[in-house]
């Protein structure tokens, strides 16, 4: 109880934070003259802390049921079917149509790979890993097809800025909807958290204490796949922030779901709030999301790794 | 009364049957050893007498009910399985490890219940793990893994237990302890039990099951030279304790 109370002070100070960081910094008492940017500043929060909540929760139960702590929200070669349909998307001439279109076709790549994963994937959680790693695969193949095929700066620029993940503009109706499916994924990882347990220790131990291994396996795995979606749907590729946001929950909080699943995504939400704060201290132009996630996060799990070994 | 009835099993439909014609009965406080050479099919009839395999032909059932229309939850409240180790364990602690054998009892969405607490405390100090009880199962060693295996079953106080060689890590003297423990359960469960240890199986055993390899189950009420011969060849004989 009190751990959760820490992490929502920490998000609501960060909210503060983010809303006054940026380019120039803007106190309190002077946000109705910003009324704006400020408001600008609360969507691009509320977006990095819906994407960091969804792609901790993802990676957090894709470890677990993969058993396999390189796992992470892309691991079933979603980026990848994104990446393609954001390339089709800029190369087509959707992206004219606005950042809404290029994100929804991206979204429908991502989907698109999930379906032929789950239908192709026969007998358990290694042939849904093998299939998945080689979809992904064909999917980088078939991108760089794509972006041999571009014909202008502007396209190869705009399909490169998008797969470092992008929070400048959040659709307001599509950051809705994530944050709505995040709290519901929440509630539903919760609620199977000690089958997810069970799970991680094998089909057959999960069988013997309860738990129909086949069916919920098949659950979490669409529940996380549909949040990682969403997020590409609602920011690009964000790495970094689902392989490792839950490798350090777990350092704190133990092994068990049961007590891992709201900070991780009251944690990934707070780790990718200060990672857009910090992307967009610039006062030119902005590093790109994912650039920050894998220079600041990379390295302090490097040291939470090797202050206690083992992960 | 866990029952099998004129059981078939094959992993593949055009392969030769594992198990074939399998009939028994194991009964609450009952202890049977199941013995048999190595791909028999000991393991699969584990699986298949906790409802993780279906048969092809033939019944498994539990006080009369088809295993397979008895909801997971409340089965796994009747039948525990001690499976052999597993390579890899995630980084529970054995305390944690123990409360998820109590997963079918727990509440979805809530926090334990005192009476699991207490269940595994009881545990804990009964498979003498209360020490180890916020120690990372990844640091210990095979046969203190396997107690904590042991005692993520018992927690649930099962009136079956299905243990698959469940004190092959364990150092003699441990061995013997944990026999003794198993047999003197206060709950009086029924024990089928996976063993290569002839000698702790004649000390132990109300009867013994020996599976052949052509998939025939043989009932025995002791083990001799012409039964042990039977299943493992001459040599094993060495093993059996003179009468």
């Amino acid at each position: 109880m009190i751990r959760s109370l820490l992490y929502l002070s920490a998000v609501v100070l960060i909210f503060g934070l983010g809303l006054c960081a940026g380019s120039f910094w803007i106190a309190p008492e002077s946000f109705e003259s910003h009324q704006l940017i400020v408001e600008m500043r609360a969507l691009r929060m509320a977006a990095a802390f819906t994407v960091g909540g969804s792609l901790a929760l993802s990676g957090l139960i894709f470890q677990a049921l993969l058993r396999n702590p390189l796992a992470e929200p892309f691991t079933l070669g979603l980026s990848g079917g994104a990446a393609v349909g954001a390339a089709l998307a800029f190369l087509t001439g959707v992206y004219t149509l606005g950042i809404a279109g290029v994100n929804l076709c991206a979204f429908a790549g991502a989907m698109a790979v999930l379906a032929f994963v789950l239908v192709t994937a026969r007998g358990g959680r290694e042939s849904l890993l093998l299939t998945g790693v080689i979809t992904g695969t064909i999917m980088s193949g078939l991108l760089m097809f794509l972006l041999s095929r571009a014909e202008s700066a502007e396209q190869l620029a705009g399909i490169t800025w998008w797969m470092l993940g992008d929070l400048q503009a959040p659709e307001k109706t599509l950051l809705t909807a994530c944050g709505i499916f995040l709290i519901g994924a929440a509630v539903l990882a919760r609620f199977f958290a000690g089958d997810i347990d069970a799970l991680s220790l094998g089909s057959s131990h999960a069988h013997d204490m309860g738990v129909r291994s086949k069916p919920v396996l098949l659950l979490m795995t669409t529940l996380a796949s549909l949040l990682a979606a969403g997020t590409v749907a609602l920011a690009g590729i964000v790495g970094f922030c689902g392989l490792v946001i839950p490798h350090v929950i777990r350092r704190l909080h133990g092994q068990s779901h049961r007590k891992t699943v709201l900070p991780a995504v009251l944690g990934g939400g707070v780790f990718l709030m200060l990672c857009d704060i910090v992307s967009r201290l610039g006062e030119i132009r902005e590093i790109p999301i994912g650039v920050i996630t894998a220079l600041t996060g990379g390295p302090a799990f490097l040291w939470l790794l090797n202050r206690r070994k083992g992960v | 009364m866990l029952e099998i009835h004129d059981l078939f099993f094959r992993y593949q439909k055009k392969s030769p049957f594992l198990l074939s014609g399998l009939s028994f009965t194991l009964k609450e406080g009952e202890c049977i050893m199941l013995l048999g050479a190595n791909g028999t099919g000991k393991s699969t009839l584990l699986g298949l007498l906790n409802g993780r395999l279906q048969p092809e032909s033939g019944s498994v059932t539990l006080n009369g009910t088809n295993l397979s229309a008895i909801p997971a939850r409340e089965r796994a409240k009747w039948i525990a399985t001690v499976h052999q180790l597993p390579e890899e364990l995630p980084g529970f602690t054995v305390e944690e490890m123990v409360m998820l054998g109590r997963t079918p009892y727990l509440s979805r969405l809530g926090t334990p219940a005192r009476s699991d607490h207490e269940a595994v405390r009881t545990t804990l100090e009964l498979l003498e793990l209360t020490d180890f009880a916020d120690r990372d199962v990844r640091q210990l060693s095979g046969g203190e893994r396997q107690r904590v295996m042991l005692a993520a079953a018992l927690v649930r106080q099962t009136p079956y237990l299905l243990l698959d060689e469940p004190t092959a890590a364990a150092d003699p003297a441990r061995r013997i302890s944990l026999l003794h423990l198993l047999k003197a359960l206060p709950w009086k469960p029924g024990i089928l039990a996976i063993t290569h240890d002839i000698t702790a199986a004649q000390d132990f055993a109300d009867r013994y099951l020996l599976l052949n390899n052509g998939g025939k189950l043989e009932t025995a009420s002791a083990l001799n030279a012409e039964n042990i011969t039977r299943l493992y060849g001459k040599d094993a004989v060495f093993f059996l304790k003179s009468p």
